[in-house]
């Protein structure tokens, strides 16, 4: 009986891409648990985000990505890097995909008729972060820039964005000293300067358009539906606004005479955290006139995904979420004031992220690059200009971090690439061409998926039932 | 609360805590730990029904997780809840938060759980417990016991994910005289994982028995499908040896190995693990175990996290760990190698 049933069960098997999709789907829903159980109608529509816009799975999908590398599977490609023990074991910037990286204004945001200090660059987003090895930032980092210059008509940049991207990111290693920032400058190519001329023209009129000075009192523009994206800025419901006081009651390093002029909810922003609750803050100094008006954006903040290969389980090394939000930004940032404003705020067991709103903080948008290509505004010398300045910002956040022994990264980094740039670029290339490959399969899989099981992937049973 | 006089309990507790060393150095103390702490006690009517808790301790929020609970705290997790009626004719039902029939077994039978579990449990292939019921059936010898199970096949930490039902077949044999010279344990699992009604299937065989002071044992497991990955089918075997040559003197040794292929690439997974310590008051009766231990993972090029890293492939751990383990009713909790308590 025991050996007609082993062979009735050797004889059961999915397909590979049947495989590979319930794969996808059980990673998804447990990367997005807490979205399942809370605002299922929010996670429905991250996944509709997702499912428009391969840049968009990719954002949404880390988890998969990092569950999918860990595969006990001999086709891998092997690296051979990752031979210094500490390596596995750095500050990582979490997810440094090309729209993480943007523009920041370091020091206080000027009011009305001052000047700013020069804009630098920055991963923006650090909600990702934790130790693991360095190899996982630069992978990830490549597969999004293959990913941007496949989606550039008749380009066929993808080898030059990349090896810019790559070689961008080890010549800085080789050359850094961490006290090194990032500037917009004439150098960079015309991608990253029309971003950086973004920033500097949005900035004055950035208030204006979301809040309206024609009362008595300022009061953001609402929109009374949100859009089919579900965009907008809703007013906040009772226990929001009681959760937005307690959050801002708590936040110790609130600007002298700060003042709350208007509150709100925002929807729609993000791609991974599309679901997680943002609140966005008006405040002032005390100034009657809105010369000295500025806005604040608190978004949640969930755990980090575990990156693989770290050897054994690598405990948490903050001493909470909140802290590891401020510390992190505070180590791999170039300035620690590059937003003056971030801090981590606990509440209950939510945590909440606490950034400048403004027009001075810009992150480059695949969108805006590929109308911009098809315009005929950039040649390719200014993609391959714009990809190395993102391998260079990438290097210097973690150059300005630290091994989880608490020693500085930049050594270990150094020692681990050991001079052998042109193996580690083509490692690099290797892996970020099949990457791609996998991701478009990958992302075919997720759009039959939610034709096959429904928006939310047929984890509907799941929610809202705790007796199963 | 009073209880009327029919009604038996038992308890039982087991506590380990454990000092070591792990090489390479990733730059992370992971030098004290826990890794047993698990209590479990359940109440008998005469011989017609009984029930059982028990519960271990895990760490909220996970060992990379900061949402936890007052802090990251260590939180009792259910293991087992389970309900069991005793009817005629050696038959047999429990139904609840049930043990696996392959790995509790295996835990009995390598009779060291404190320093790890066994290979299906320790590679993460199979739960300890999962949400479902059974039937089973022994001989009044109790040489002879036979279990059908039908469970959810997610295991206790997460919801049932699919229509599907795990349907699992063991048995336990022991044919001679003195049922601890020899055992032998089959099983086979039709099981089903995930929301994409994953299949997860296995099949194991394992013998193991005593010989003077000496413990053996060897199983070997078959998979198709692990946690929710339908590609991967490997096989995987177990030996170990356990020796009480005098006094309160305890010397094991345990060898993992595994085996998954992808299409006509091979992957491997060797674990050792080797210790000696003392077992007081005696080998007979020893609440009390102090070992000095030493497990060494090798994984081939391939299996490391990070395929080709080379520090992912050599793990050594050096330990001593001290482990108390206290039951009101003995040897009698065990009193087979499938049903258990």
């Amino acid at each position: 009986m025991f050996f007609v049933a082993l062979s009735l069960l050797a004889c059961t098997q999915l397909s590979e891409p049947q495989a590979r999709m319930a794969f996808l789907r059980d990673t998804l829903a447990r990367d997005n648990a807490i979205w399942l159980n809370r605002d299922p109608e929010l996670l429905e529509e991250k996944y509709e985000k997702m499912a428009d816009d391969p840049f968009d799975f990719m954002r949404g999908a880390s988890l998969f990505f990092y569950s999918d590398l860990a595969r006990p599977d001999p086709r891998r490609s092997q690296t051979q890097f990752l031979t210094v023990p500490a390596a596995s074991s750095i500050l990582l910037a979490g997810d440094p995909h090309p729209e993480n990286i943007g523009t920041c204004l370091p020091g206080q945001e000027p009011d009305v008729g001052d000047t700013p200090l020069p804009l630098i660059f920055e991963v923006q987003d650090l909600d990702g972060s934790g130790f693991g090895p360095y190899l996982l930032d630069v992978r990830r980092g490549a597969l999004g820039m293959a990913l941007l210059a496949d989606s550039l008509k008749d380009c066929d940049c993808v080898i030059p964005m990349v090896q810019s991207f790559v070689s961008g990111y080890v010549t800085e290693i080789q050359n850094t000293s961490v006290d090194t920032s990032t500037a917009c400058s004439d150098t960079q190519g015309a991608v990253v300067a029309r971003l950086c001329e973004k920033a500097t023209t949005d900035a004055p009129q950035f208030l204006t358009e979301i809040v309206d000075y024609s009362g008595d009192t300022p009061q953001f523009l609402l929109d009374t539906s949100l859009d089919k994206k579900g965009k907008g800025i809703l007013a906040l419901r009772p226990e929001e606004a009681q959760q937005l006081n307690r959050l801002l009651h708590h936040w110790t390093r609130q600007p002298l005479d700060f003042r709350v002029l208007a509150e709100a909810r925002r929807f729609g922003v993000g791609v991974a955290s599309f679901p997680a609750v943002r609140y966005v803050v008006l405040w002032d100094h005390g100034d009657p006139k809105p010369d000295d008006d500025h806005l604040l954006s608190l978004r949640e903040v969930i755990d980090p995904p575990s990156p693989p290969g770290r050897g054994s389980t690598v405990p948490v090394l903050f001493d909470s979420n909140a802290a590891r939000i401020e510390q992190v930004a505070w180590m791999l940032w170039s300035r620690p004031d590059a937003d003056i404003h971030m801090a981590g705020i606990s509440d209950g067991s939510s945590t909440f992220k606490i950034t400048t709103w403004s027009g001075w903080f810009q992150g480059f948008d695949h969108q805006d690059i590929q109308d911009d290509w098809l315009e005929g505004l950039y040649q390719i010398e200014d993609l391959t200009a714009y990809a190395a300045m993102m391998g260079k910002v990438l290097a210097d956040t973690h150059a300005h971090g630290i091994t989880a022994e608490g020693a500085p990264a930049l050594p270990t980094l150094v020692e681990d690439i050991h001079s052998q740039n042109e193996a580690f670029i083509e490692e690099r290339l290797f892996d970020a061409t099949n990457d791609l490959q996998q991701l478009y399969v990958d992302y075919n899989l997720f759009q039959e998926a939610l034709d096959l099981y429904g928006p939310l992937l047929g984890v509907d049973t799941l929610v809202d039932d705790s007796t199963r | 609360m009073t209880f009327d006089t029919d009604v038996s309990s038992w308890v039982a507790l087991d506590v380990a805590g454990r000092m070591g060393l792990t090489l390479p150095d990733t730059g992370i103390s992971r030098g004290l730990s826990l890794p047993r702490a698990r209590a479990a006690g359940g109440l008998y009517w005469e011989d017609w029904a009984s029930a059982q808790l028990a519960c271990s301790m895990v760490r909220s929020g996970g060992n990379a997780g900061y949402i936890g609970v007052d802090g990251e705290a260590l939180v009792p997790e259910v293991q087992i809840a389970e309900a069991r009626g005793h009817l005629p004719w050696g038959l047999m039902a429990g139904a609840g938060l049930v043990a696996d029939p392959w790995v509790a077994p295996g835990d009995r039978a390598w009779g060291l759980r404190a320093i790890a579990p066994t290979f299906a449990e320790y590679a993460g292939w199979m739960d300890s417990s999962d949400m479902g019921g059974w039937l089973g059936w022994q001989t009044a010898s109790q040489k002879l016991a036979l279990r059908l199970d039908l469970s959810a096949g997610e295991g206790a930490r997460y919801r049932e994910r699919n229509e599907g039902k795990d349907l699992a077949l063991s048995m336990a044999l022991a044919p001679l005289v003195d049922p601890e010279m020899f055992n032998l344990d089959l099983y086979i699992k039709n099981g089903s994982r995930g929301l994409g009604l994953v299949r997860d299937h296995r099949a194991g065989l394992r013998i193991y028995g005593t010989a003077g002071p000496i413990d053996w044992g060897a199983e070997g497991l078959l998979a198709w499908g692990i946690g929710g990955d339908a590609e991967r089918q490997p096989l995987a075997g177990s030996l170990w040896l356990q020796a009480h040559p005098f006094g309160p003197l305890l010397f094991y040794t345990r060898i993992d190995h595994a085996t998954e292929s992808f299409g006509e690439a091979e992957a491997r997974t060797q674990t050792l693990f080797a210790g000696a310590g003392v077992e007081l008051p005696d080998a007979q009766q020893h609440p009390l175990q102090l070992v000095a231990g030493y497990t060494h993972q090798r994984v081939g090029d391939a299996v490391a996290e990070i395929a080709g890293s080379a520090i992912q492939q050599n793990t050594d751990i050096l330990f001593l760990q001290l482990s108390v383990s206290l039951s009101s009713c003995g040897a009698d909790c065990a009193s087979n190698a499938l049903f258990g308590s």
